[in-house]
């Protein structure tokens, strides 16, 4: 694995541990299935290495340009979607501040339980 | 028995007046087809005298007979247990992998780079609209009201179907659905709406619905004029759809 | 609520997985029903009745509604039944038919030992159709549909549909007598 790409890795766990913690926020997506998953970050590496746990994107346009983090959520049912969105975008902002400074950060709300 | 050999009797081709049949077809020996005797039994048109007199038609319907009773006997307790939870659980476990959770639809202001996928924001919108006691919620598809930006941060407008009892005036109804609607695209999302359409594509019998009683009762014994009902009110939704401009 | 799967079915097409769920559910028991009396066998009845509902969700949003949605599941799942009677292997030999009694479930554990063997007998013959024949002679005595409905489940003429229809009775009143 490069550098750059074990740099990207790292910055989202950072995301999805951080965008997970939002209250309000039931679990990252894709499915529900890998709710259950427990193979996101403790599981076999795939070929290269290379891991991003679900719901979660890091990319960057050019090596010095900024990062743009996407963010796939699922909220609780009880919670406005704005409200929560708002708050993993300010977590997650917030926490890659000093790695990741004018980071671009996109949330959706893919579903509510 | 004596007479069960109607089907074992000449064959194809050699019965009266060579008239041609279907190869798998046969002719009795007193010249009916086999496939229309059976025919005649399924139907209940057997009042025609030949086949109850034709001993060799009679035969024929007496086999097709055996055959139905020995499949209705073969039939009775049959049931195996099915478990249709477990199967509903393994379908819904592929289900839930290949959902289709639409375009994303803007949240909050335009500045502002969050979203929301149109199938959850339009089961939010569906469920808002059911609070409405009766009310059913069908198509829910939301669009940017402005064309131009992709995906567009303006707002949006709903178009939203319905099945509602049959309570006049509809119009009423349709306003406090689309009420409820805007109502939690604010509270429950933070949807921004322009237009909310309410189309209401059936009515029910109100007596049908779950409501409470009392001037609803007297309505039952005009169920007969239902048919009627719908017509109105469907001219009320034409009317309605004409004079606030909505999208056909 | 009953006669609300036109409502449901659109929900569903538009992504409301919840909406699907119900229609799952529902039809279900129908449609094991009868794909049983088309296979013979209640755990290939689940495979392919699992199968339909998997396949009904992917097109959905194709649906569009042009007809009932019972009506077009039911056709993906008489079809897919069809499927797989055809990529059997052709039964010639009674020996090799497995015991009606286990997988045919047309079979009843029934009480005479006449009619026990009567339906066994009804059981074997109906193994030995062919898929095609097996299949709209189903549809027509056990479901009750009229043979233009039949036509169009399984893509053919009604006059088509009345022939195997025909040529199935056939064979199983020739078995019935026979065992007689």
């Amino acid at each position: 694995m490069t550098a750059a790409a074990a740099g990207r890795d790292a910055l989202a766990d950072t995301v999805a541990r951080v965008a997970a913690d939002v209250p309000g926020v039931a679990f990252l997506r894709p499915g529900l299935a890998d709710l259950f998953r427990s193979s996101v970050r403790t599981g076999p590496p795939a070929a290269g290495g290379r891991r991003q746990p679900a719901g979660v994107r890091v990319s960057r346009a050019s090596g010095s340009g900024p990062w743009e983090v996407d963010v796939q959520i699922v909220v609780r049912r009880d919670h406005r979607a704005l409200t929560v969105a708002r708050a993993v975008r300010d977590a997650v902002t917030g926490a890659l501040a000093g790695k990741a400074p004018g980071v671009q950060v996109t949330v959706t709300v893919a579903n509510a339980v | 028995m004596a007479m069960n050999t109607g089907a074992e009797l000449p064959g194809p081709g050699t019965g009266t007046g060579g008239a041609e049949e279907p190869s798998d077809d046969e002719r009795l020996a007193c010249g009916r087809l086999l496939s229309e005797v059976w025919e005649a039994r399924e139907d209940g048109a057997d009042d025609d005298p030949h086949l109850r007199e034709c001993p060799y038609c009679s035969a024929a319907v007496r086999q097709l007979d055996l055959l139905g009773a020995a499949v209705r006997e073969a039939g009775a307790g049959r049931e195996p247990e099915w478990d249709a939870g477990a199967l509903t659980e393994r379908v819904m476990d592929v289900v839930r992998l290949e959902l289709r959770p639409g375009r994303p639809l803007p949240l909050g202001e335009r500045e502002e780079d969050l979203w929301v996928r149109e199938a959850m924001a339009a089961k939010a919108l569906r469920a808002a609209a059911e609070t409405v006691p009766g009310v059913r919620a069908g198509s829910c598809r939301i669009r940017p009201a402005e064309s131009g930006g992709s995906p567009a941060r303006g707002p949006v407008r709903v178009r939203l179907e319905v099945v509602v009892p049959l309570t006049p005036p509809l119009r009423d109804l349709a306003e406090r659905i689309r009420q409820r609607v805007h109502g939690a695209a604010d509270e429950a999302l933070g949807l921004p709406v322009a237009d909310v359409d309410v189309h209401i594509t059936d009515v029910t019998d109100p007596a049908g619905a779950e409501e409470a009683q009392g001037p609803r009762g007297a309505r039952d014994t005009q169920g007969a004029q239902a048919p009627q009902g719908v017509e109105s009110a469907r001219g009320v939704q034409a009317a309605q759809d004409a004079e606030e401009g909505n999208q056909p | 609520m009953p006669g609300d799967d036109g409502l449901l079915a659109v929900r569903a097409a538009e992504g409301d997985e919840d909406a699907f769920e119900v229609l799952v559910r529902r039809h279900a028991p129908g449609l094991l029903r009868l794909a049983a009396s088309m296979l013979g066998s209640p755990s290939e009845a689940e495979d392919a009745v699992q199968d339909a509902f998997v396949s009904a969700w992917r097109r959905l949003p194709e649906f569009r509604g042009q007809s009932a949605f019972t009506t077009w599941m039911h056709r993906i799942v008489v079809n897919r039944c069809l499927n797989m009677l055809r990529s059997r292997r052709p039964v010639r030999d009674l020996d090799s038919v497995p015991e009606p009694e286990a997988p045919d479930h047309v079979v009843s554990p029934a009480r005479a030992a006449e009619s026990h063997a009567a339906a066994a007998a009804l059981g074997r013959s109906l193994a030995e159709l062919s898929p095609e024949q097996r299949v709209c002679w189903v549809l027509r005595e056990l479901e009750g549909q009229s043979y233009e409905t039949i036509a169009e489940t399984v893509g053919v003429s009604p006059e088509a549909a009345r022939g195997r229809v025909f040529r199935a009775r056939r064979s199983l009143t020739e078995a019935m007598t026979a065992w007689r």
